[in-house]
């Protein structure tokens, strides 16, 4: 027998032992068959469509209810806004509309119930103005306005203007720079613009609820410089989202705690624009730009534009050191890309999500495709021929030189050291013994909730997530950094692929800078200001923050559940 | 990731020892590295291996198999020589938990 040394090295997720055993074929055709979760007993469980009910299953997604799980409902009082009013007598909303607003004008935004019609059911949801998504607030960089904001919500509220590097006041975390507004309070934020960009605003009580139920908008910030970007033909600003519902409406929230705490609420009916049916016209040949958005509570997105060619020219907080071809665009919660499509054939064309789901239970890969939208090209050619731009990848030396300033800290040892991780404790024992055997594999990202049942059972009294600083111990809230203008730190952020469910995590900060220099230890080679940073399980990414703005600011998890469940923290900036 | 959602793995093959790979016979020219989809559908050459050298690539399977074989010629669509080590993907231990106690009363399979 020969025997070697050897070493395979796999960049995945390590393997765990195997515990499942193979069924004798009879019985794992019984097991496997699906049940309709809507057949079971359910304590709590109303099918009239009141209250708190089990979720259906992600499409195409099969799997028995877990025995043991039978009167298992999650601790919380579901709690559905607007859930007591008639949908007739809340006003229709309409889709969003442009507001252009001048260096020191004053615009107003109020926070209330509006009634949706998607796919010809009418819901009583959320929104900034009666529109959907909020008002598309559109400024010139460098420029300030004011924003007064009222709430007619039935909950406190405020306004984070995400991505944003505001005064630290203004910036709308409940709790840690202002209080909540009270339902039928107001608040005047004052709001300077110093990057150009692509940004979005979003209330920070609760988001689990009130972004879901659809309190977004984008913020436009156009560049002084008309060449910021390459030419285009047309300019799709997107929100993309998702909305859990079944045949009775919207799944119900928890009012004190939020469920889902685990993986995520998940939806299951995807949103453009507020639109499940988004369509767009153009001509053949245009390109067209498109500037992303996530605003859904968990989920993230693979997103193709139905086989055209895709040109990455911008993220979060500013442009890419070079632009560059992509297969496709990953984006998370709260992430933005600006991305350029060209389309060159008529025809219909489905910007789709294409990933490949995990089936927890059947320990197999789904493929599973979901449409956003449709551009339609027409055969009509387009007014004026990009091509040759399009074609063009451009390098932008002002971009390079400006992170060549902080090129001296890309190779220091870090600063500060986060862990990413979970302590589940207190669920029924079913669970607990489920998930204790569901070690086997965890995929970098989580596409979709596929153990939903046991999901939606989680609240954030039995699952906290974690942000731990390795050095001193302290956890979440606990932990305050003191940071002074213009340090600039690196952090080691590594996501714990050895708890018992890990999962990506796109991690946010307010009010500053980031930069992404290297992954796993591999160096970043196209540079990019980021606000929001996706960490896949089992990675370890390091970054600088620029601390330039002072105040005292959050840091957190951008998956609504996992904030919900404590996944946040405290940095202060001294002037 | 590709545009139907798989992931791209980076794959890394370190073997610092290996015998001479005339050791499964004289007509065994090359140690070669493949990788194959857990159900053998697919099967990707990836490249040949010598013993302190690295062999590289990318895989964007769900399910993926790593096969060090010995060949006779360096070409080969599949591999056709014996197999001297393999190894698998973490997310080839998944399997259907529909044989585990918990789905069948508690009895040992």
């Amino acid at each position: 027998m020969i025997r070697f040394l050897a070493r395979i090295g796999l960049l995945a997720a390590p393997a765990f032992t195997l515990l499942a055993q193979q069924p004798d074929t009879a019985k794992r055709a019984e097991a496997s068959k699906p049940m309709d979760h809507e057949g079971h007993d359910m304590a709590g469980m109303d099918h009239g469509g009141g209250t708190n009910r089990m979720p259906p299953m992600p499409k195409g997604m099969r799997m028995p209810m877990i025995p043991g799980m039978e009167g298992v409902a999650p601790k919380i009082t579901a709690f559905l806004p607007g859930q007591d009013r008639d949908p007739a007598s809340v006003p229709l909303a309409t889709p969003r509309r442009l507001v252009e607003v001048k260096d020191g004008d004053s615009i107003d935004l109020t926070a209330g119930f509006v009634r949706r019609r998607l796919r010809g059911k009418d819901y009583v949801m959320l929104g900034f103005n009666g529109q959907y998504p909020g008002p598309l607030i559109r400024v010139k960089q460098s420029a300030t306005i004011t924003v007064r904001f009222r709430n007619e919500l039935d909950m406190p509220s405020t306004v984070h203007w995400h991505g944003i590097r505001l005064d630290n006041r203004y910036d709308g975390a409940a709790g840690v720079t202002q209080d909540p507004v009270p339902a039928g309070g107001e608040f005047v934020y004052r709001i300077r613009f110093p990057d150009a960009g692509i940004y979005w605003y979003h209330p920070h009580v609760r988001e689990d609820i009130q972004q879901d139920l659809g309190l977004y908008g984008n913020l436009l910030v156009d560049s002084p410089d008309p060449s910021y970007y390459g030419p285009a033909n047309s300019e799709q600003v997107l929100m993309l989202d998702d909305l859990l519902v079944d045949e009775h409406g919207i799944l119900p929230y928890g009012r004190d705690r939020g469920n889902y705490a685990i993986m995520g609420r998940f939806g299951n009916l995807m949103l453009t624009n507020g639109e499940p049916d988004y369509e767009v016209e153009v001509n053949k040949g245009d390109v067209v730009r498109f500037m992303l958005t996530n605003v859904a509570n968990t989920r993230s997105f693979n997103l193709s534009f139905g086989g055209n060619p895709i040109k990455l020219v911008a993220a979060d907080l500013g442009r890419y050191e070079r632009e560059e071809m992509v297969p496709t665009v990953v984006i998370a919660p709260a992430q933005r890309y600006v991305v350029e499509v060209k389309f060159d054939r008529p025809g219909a064309y489905a910007i789709t999500t294409a990933v490949q789901a995990l089936n927890n239970f059947l320990g197999e890969f789904q493929p599973t495709v979901d449409t956003l939208g449709t551009v339609t090209v027409k055969a009509t050619n387009t007014t004026k021929d990009y091509a040759k731009e399009f074609s063009t990848l451009r390098v932008l030396p002002a971009v390079t030189a400006e992170f060549a300033r902080y090129k001296q800290y890309f190779e220091k040892a870090p600063d500060k050291e986060l862990l990413l991780t979970v302590s589940i404790q207190g669920m029924p024992i079913v669970i607990t013994a489920f998930m204790s055997v569901d070690t086997m594999y965890f995929p970098p990202q989580e596409w979709t909730d596929g153990m939903r049942d046991m999901n939606w059972v989680a609240t954030s009294k039995e699952v906290r997530w974690i942000l731990r600083d390795l050095a001193t111990k302290k956890e979440n809230m606990d932990i305050v950094w003191a940071l002074k203008k213009d340090d600039v730190i690196k952090v080691r952020m590594k996501n714990d692929a050895l708890s018992m469910h890990p999962m990506s995590h796109p991690i946010h900060f307010h009010g500053q800078r980031l930069l992404v220099v290297a992954r796993n230890g591999v160096a970043e080679d196209n540079l990019v200001w980021r606000d929001t940073i996706l960490v896949p399980v089992g990675q370890t990414i390091d970054f600088l923050v620029e601390a330039t703005n002072p105040g005292k600011w959050m840091a957190h998890c951008h998956i609504a559940e996992h904030l919900e469940a404590g996944m946040m923290m405290v940095f202060t900036v001294s002037p | 990731m590709t545009p139907d959602g798989f992931f791209v793995f980076d794959i890394d093959v370190d073997v610092p020892v290996l015998p001479p790979v005339s050791a499964f016979g004289a007509e065994f020219k090359t140690y070669m590295v493949w990788l194959a989809t857990a159900d053998l559908e697919q099967v990707k050459r990836l490249g040949p291996l010598t013993a302190g050298t690295r062999t590289r690539g990318k895989v964007a399977m769900n399910k993926f198999l790593v096969v060090i074989t010995a060949e006779r010629v360096p070409n080969g669509e599949k591999w056709a020589g014996p197999i001297v080590m393999r190894g698998r993907s973490p997310s080839a231990y998944l399997t259907n938990f529909s044989g585990h106690t918990m789905f069948n009363g508690g009895v040992p399979q």
